[in-house]
């Protein structure tokens, strides 16, 4: 599946009615109301699957700012709904027909899972912690235990599916709800044509097992770079199966919450004309590095781009793809920013980056990842502590590297960490 | 009231009121409290601190073996259980400036304690010594020296009580620092993007980097008879992982016998590394270093000889420092064990 045969490339209008969420318990069964959400644990258990390999050990609910840890967490997703198709095309079910498609999304809410799924390097989200920016949500958190000689991969599936269709369930339960609509079409409205065209090179990772990013419900791994309809990354196109670093990679959530493309959208008509989301894959050999990164170029070009924001996903070897990408679009007359994360040591004096392009002067950095973080005592953990914190107190006082830390330097821009050098 | 800081500070023959460029080769004199310039380092620190000693010392004798020596005064400076080091302010000259930025150092890594010294902005010590201690900018002569006095003290003052510098106050320790921004991260780079397409000039928020070009060796003359040494980064270790390597931002490697083993098995070899999932090293380790391989070109004479070790190490979020630093101790380990010739063959994931 590539982005000139996706199913949601005719997109032209997308409706995306907010519905604003004030609390989030477990109760005897759903309801909402007027902002209260009530969730049945009958309901996510018929959602689970049936199978020998796994069980759903807990189901919790957790308000933002919540004194709680949850880890090692794997996806998490937003709360959203579509009446005509699926709000996950190719996950949950089949993309909505049409041109217009219309979504429910719950704001400020989430499900995440943790699990012991073997093979996974993942972290724990610190609610109270200013290095967790999902302690800001509500989280409606379900554990699940992996058996060890489980299929991880199918295993993995699995609990995407059952993680999709809850939020899809619970989403559905406002689908009638008064809400704040937001009306996005694609191409971007007609502004002034002296305004340089402008555009995202959006990278995702997907690179063998359990590091994975779906499009379409397929794993992106062969995924040729192209340009994507905005408005199908916003109707949900993109889901996460990657475990491969908590700190930096891009779950769910944030693909759908897409900050790059709002940061681009709201520049429309003022600094830019929005024309253009090239899709692609970091690729882990160097000659499918240079390739891509030719093609990325070529792509552009072809488009009449004359600026690009460029984000990371992961690091170490993939600052190799992003400034490849960088130098061919630069010497090519290009501008580019770049956004990606830092490994500069505990001490932070260690090179920031593996790589580094000449023409990467204008870097937007989202924070370093082995700065040690304290964090302070909470009253509840929920999970598989044994994971991550070895025989630490999982609820008492921490020290963590970013790394460690759930969302902490993600490089779609979502949070406000960065660096400077003193 | 607070006990005050004890501060103890460093100067040259001159400025130790010992004597001129006749005495450059003193060595170290410890003087009771403050001398010289000293004095204007009490009145900066008021009730804060204390010069509980001073060290004189010679600018050439320093010079003479600035690591050794400046160990040496620092092994003296620790008696005192100082809270401070402040050193100069040596301003423009260079031997003197040489000097205070070696003692810092020393008395750092010794002690662990804030490290102040005070330099003219092209005194050669200064991108010797401004990533070691805190160097404050002055003016070329003594003749700011009030100036310098105050502000090395302040922001001496300043570290010890954990408090943040202001920017410019001292030499850029070239150091990066977490800061949280107003504005997330995409924001911040459209604005970045903007800014460039209007032709202004709106500094990066990550320094660009200028990686030396690593040079390769040359090619093995004769793989016939070459010993091949197996390496890898993909975790691989005895079962048990009895170094304990950890999987993610290393900070060791090991080294592993290889005698008498013909085939790695997963009851004997395991991969702990989390940049990708180890099942499948897991269930047959060959593919992560395949020593069933190499043994058969050894049997068949493609090769001299595998080596009869291998090194391992997790190359997961490992800092760049700390794989330079692998690569040159395992480079001198190979050199140290085997004479004949060597070729690596280094597997990554």
């Amino acid at each position: 599946m590539n982005a000139d045969t996706s199913p949601l490339r005719h997109l032209t209008h997308l409706t995306l009615r907010h519905v604003a969420v004030r609390s989030l318990t477990l109760g005897e069964q759903d309801t909402w109301e007027d902002g209260r959400l009530l969730v049945s644990r009958a309901t996510v258990d018929g959602l689970f699957p049936q199978r020998p390999d796994m069980r759903l050990r807990e189901v919790r609910a957790y308000a933002p700012g919540a004194a709680t840890r949850l880890g090692p967490v794997l996806d998490t997703v937003d709360l959203r709904h579509c009446a005509n198709g699926s709000a996950f095309p190719g996950v949950t079910g089949a993309p909505p027909q049409g041109e217009h498609v219309r979504l429910t999304l719950l704001d400020r809410v989430a499900v995440c899972v943790v699990s012991n799924l073997p093979g996974v390097q993942e972290g724990i989200i610190d609610m109270q912690s200013p290095y967790s920016p999902f302690g800001e949500l509500f989280l409606l958190a379900c554990a699940v235990d992996v058996q060890p000689d489980a299929d991880r991969e199918d295993a993995d599936r699995a609990i995407r599916l059952f993680q999709c269709r809850l939020a899809e369930t619970l989403a559905g339960l406002a689908s009638d709800a008064p809400a704040a609509e937001e009306l996005l079409q694609w191409p971007a409205a007609p502004t002034a044509p002296h305004l340089p065209r402008a555009g995202a090179v959006y990278f995702v990772q997907s690179q063998g097992a359990l590091r994975r990013t779906l499009f379409h419900g397929e794993y992106a791994d062969p995924l040729s770079p192209g340009c994507v309809n905005p408005l199908e990354l916003l109707a949900g196109a993109l889901v996460s199966g990657n475990y491969v670093m908590p700190s930096n990679k891009s779950c769910t959530y944030i693909h759908h919450a897409a900050p790059v493309l709002s940061s681009l959208q709201a520049g429309h008509g003022r600094d830019w004309q929005f024309t253009a989301t090239i899709l692609v894959n970091e690729r882990s050999d160097m000659t499918a590095k240079r390739e891509t990164a030719a093609t990325v170029a070529r792509i552009a070009q072809e488009q009449g781009l004359q600026a690009l924001l460029i984000n990371q996903e992961g690091g170490g070897n993939a600052d190799i793809d992003i400034m490849l990408t960088c130098h061919e679009l630069e010497i090519r007359g290009i501008k580019t920013v770049l956004l990606l994360n830092e490994f500069a040591g505990a001490d932070g004096r260690n090179p920031s980056l593996t790589e580094c392009a000449p023409e990467a002067r204008y870097m937007v950095s989202t924070g370093n990842n082995d700065y040690l973080a304290t964090l302070q005592p909470v009253t509840d953990f929920l999970g598989f502590p044994l994971q991550i914190l070895g025989s630490q107190d999982p609820k008492g006082p921490l020290q963590l590297p970013l790394t460690r830390l759930y969302a902490s330097t993600n490089q779609l821009g979502f949070g406000k960490l960065s660096c400077v050098t003193r | 009231m607070e006990t005050p800081l004890r501060v103890v500070h460093y100067l040259n023959q001159f400025f130790g009121q010992v004597g001129g460029e006749d005495k450059a080769d003193m060595p170290l004199l410890v003087k009771e409290g403050p001398v010289g310039p000293g004095l204007a380092v009490k009145a900066a620190l008021g009730t804060a601190g204390e010069v509980v000693a001073t060290m004189v010392c010679g600018d050439n004798y320093l010079s003479a073996d600035l690591e050794g020596r400046a160990a040496e005064v620092a092994a003296v400076i620790a008696t005192f259980k100082p809270d401070l080091l402040l050193a100069g302010p040596a301003f423009g000259a260079g031997r003197y400036g040489m000097a205070c930025g070696a003692v810092c150092r020393a008395v750092r890594a010794h002690l662990h304690i804030p490290v102040v010294t005070a330099l003219e902005e092209n005194n050669p010590a200064v991108p010797l010594y401004r990533s070691w201690a805190h160097i404050v900018p002055t003016g070329p002569t003594a003749a700011s020296m009030r100036k310098a006095v105050a502000d090395m003290t302040k922001v001496a003052l300043r570290l010890a009580a954990h408090e943040e510098l202001d920017d410019g106050s001292y030499f850029s320790q070239g150091v990066r620092q977490l800061k949280r921004m107003e504005y997330s991260g995409a924001q911040r780079a459209a604005a970045m993007l903007a800014a460039r397409l209007r032709g202004e000039d709106m500094p990066s928020e990550v320094p660009l980097i200028v990686f030396g070009a690593a040079v390769a060796a040359p090619p093995l003359a004769n793989l016939k008879d070459a010993l091949i040494v197996p390496i890898t980064e993909g975790g691989l270790a005895p079962t048990g992982n009895p170094d304990r390597i950890e999987a993610s931002m290393a900070t060791k490697f090991g080294v592993y016998s290889l005698e008498g083993v013909d085939s790695l098995t997963p009851e004997a070899f395991q991969a702990s590394h989390g940049g990708y999932d180890n099942a499948m090293v897991n269930a047959d380790p060959n593919r992560l270093l395949p020593l069933d391989a190499l043994r058969q070109l050894e049997r068949q004479g493609e090769i001299g000889a595998v080596a009869p070790v291998f090194y391992s190490t997790a190359g997961n979020a490992t800092t760049v420092q700390n794989a330079s630093a692998f690569g040159k101790a395992i480079a001198a380990d190979i050199r140290k064990r085997f004479q004949a010739q060597v070729g690596v063959f280094l597997t990554a994931t």
